[in-house]
């Protein structure tokens, strides 16, 4: 039986793990900038 | 007369069993620095590492000789066997530290071979930017290992299973079973974490060689910083720690490799399933949400009422980076130890502090006193005032979702509130220890105790190769003590108390 069904399926979880990971760091740093950004507008 | 029962010889073979598995792992990861030392030409390096090596492998072939056992572990061997575990695997993994020669004494040795275990990171070595590169990628791997948890590490290499090995895996602060079964929960972190090595090495690597690393030179930082950042460990392989690099590009790919670290592998596992909506209704994810902002607010207002910082760059880069740093519980710094104290201000610290006692989330390479924690705290809190609030009659249920939608009980409320008053209660102490040489103020001992007890190493200055001894090994204690949430060692106390006052089994 062929092994390529079950590999294809492990790399794909990693890169859809990989994937939603950069989105949410992006979400999170995103927000940390923003949050820097208006606050340096406010104060400065 | 006594009502607890006295251990048997059965009980101390077993303990010592697992213990001597431990060892063999620790000596075969030794086993990698001695190999870089011989290729390198550290001909010290390499022999200390060798004696090392064989030290840990020797004790455990012994064990495995005289104590093999096949017996059911219960929980009370499991905590026992994970508390030992990371003592003894401290004081070993301190052995080739010592003979290098980069320590005062054997206490400094313990302290670095602690901090790097438990992912502290704070180091008290003497010429760090001149260390031997098997020196240091020892130091790195032993954060690596740590992180993954060094039972666990362990458990997915040489665990055959059917030993009740669940025991020592929740024992270690795991608690969350992400496959049915533990063994393969293990190696599932360990796929998640090669998986981050490889991506983040290479990407690290591309950042280093575009700042002007040569090729060699950007391999080994990049593995290094690696090891560091999704370990949430701390070490850097310069004594400037990320201030060395300069480059925001390596900043950014390390605060993602910390972010990383410090989400839980249960939300990993949700990640690569394509379930990204359980990482945001998780109870974790929303409570370290909601505190980082709150801080990170704080930490941004502070450094621009202070006049420290004038530009969105400057606050995102020193502040931004430094929340992530104490909130994942890495510890890198983009700032000089003492700036905390001379620049900041008041406030942009305090928040730090507070970002630094909660920690990452449970579950993860992060330590502190945990999201899931300070969650359920802030749960019961809601619960207790509502019941206060309704009709007497009224059947008050709170819920919250971790993994699944679960319901609030009481016990799980005591569980979580206990360990956070255990954490506050170990950080002040630590902070009036510091007091008592009376060469650091308040500032200083908060900032640092909260720091070294919660796993963080974000340091203000304190621990350094010349600090106080006595100072010294009470961080060694805290750091021990954060990494096991005290449960463990709570056990291993009583496990001792009934070894001497315990009635014998009939």
């Amino acid at each position: 039986m062929s092994g390529a069904g079950p590999q294809r399926s492990w790399w794909r979880a990693r890169a859809r793990g990989t994937g939603w990971l950069l989105v949410i760091a992006a979400l999170v740093f995103g927000t940390g900038f923003l949050i820097a950004l208006v606050l340096t507008l406010v104060m400065t | 007369m006594s009502t607890v029962l006295k251990p048997g010889a059965d009980d101390l073979e077993l303990i010592g069993y697992y213990l001597g598995k431990v060892l063999l792992g620790l000596g075969l990861v030794m086993l990698v620095p001695a190999a870089v030392g011989l290729l390198a030409g550290e001909w010290n390096s390499a022999t200390s590492f060798v004696i090392g090596a064989s030290l840990c492998l020797l004790v455990a072939a012994v064990s495995d000789a005289r104590l093999s056992s096949r017996r059911a572990l219960t929980w009370a061997h499991g905590m026992v066997i994970v508390a030992l575990a990371w003592l003894l695997g401290a004081i070993f993994a301190a052995i080739p530290m010592y003979l290098s020669g980069r320590f005062s004494d054997p206490l400094g040795a313990l302290f670095e071979a602690m901090s790097a275990l438990t992912t502290t990171g704070m180091s008290v070595i003497h010429d760090l930017d001149h260390t031997p590169l098997s020196e240091d990628t020892y130091r790195h791997l032993l954060q690596f290992a740590g992180g993954q948890g060094i039972v666990i590490v362990v458990l997915s290499l040489f665990a055959a299973g059917g030993a009740r090995i669940g025991t020592l895996y929740v024992s270690e602060a795991r608690d969350e079973r992400i496959l049915p079964n533990f063994i393969r929960t293990a190696r599932f972190i360990s796929a998640v974490a090669t998986t981050f090595l490889v991506l983040g090495t290479a990407a690290l690597w591309v950042a280093l060689r575009a700042g002007g690393f040569g090729p060699g030179r950007a391999l080994y930082h990049a593995i290094n910083l690696f090891f560091a950042s999704f370990d949430t460990g701390g070490f850097s392989v310069m004594q400037s720690s990320m201030i060395y690099y300069h480059s925001l590009s390596v900043e950014l790919i390390v605060m993602l490799l910390m972010f990383a670290g410090t989400l839980s592998f249960g939300l990993h596992f949700a990640l690569w399933n394509g379930d990204p909506r359980e990482v945001f209704r998780h109870l974790e994810t929303r409570t370290l949400a909601a505190t980082s902002t709150l801080f990170f607010a704080a930490v941004a207002f502070g450094l621009l009422r202070a006049g420290t910082y004038d530009s969105t760059e400057a606050v995102f880069r020193k502040g931004f980076f430094t929340l992530v740093s104490a909130a994942s519980s890495t510890g890198h710094q983009v700032n000089v130890g003492e700036t905390y104290l001379t620049d900041w201000g008041v406030l942009a610290p305090a928040a730090v502090v507070g970002a630094m006692a909660i920690g990452g989330m449970a579950s993860s390479t992060a330590g502190g006193i945990k999201a899931i924690r300070v969650g359920l705290a802030f749960k019961t809190l809601v619960h207790d005032i509502r019941r206060v609030l309704l009709p007497e009659s009224a059947l008050v249920v709170t819920s919250y979702h971790a993994g699944k939608r679960r319901i609030l009980r009481e016990d799980t409320s005591r569980a979580a509130t206990t360990v956070l008053l255990l954490f506050l209660v170990t950080h002040l102490a630590g902070a009036v220890v510091g007091l008592l040489y009376g060469e650091f103020d308040i500032t200083q001992t908060l900032f640092e105790s909260v720091s070294v007890g919660s796993n963080i190493g974000v340091s203000i200055g304190v621990v350094s190769p010349d600090m106080p001894n006595g100072l010294m090994a009470v961080y060694v204690v805290m750091m021990w003590l954060g990494r096991l949430e005290y449960v463990a060692v709570f056990a291993l106390l009583g496990y001792l108390f009934s070894l001497s006052r315990g009635r014998a089994k009939a």
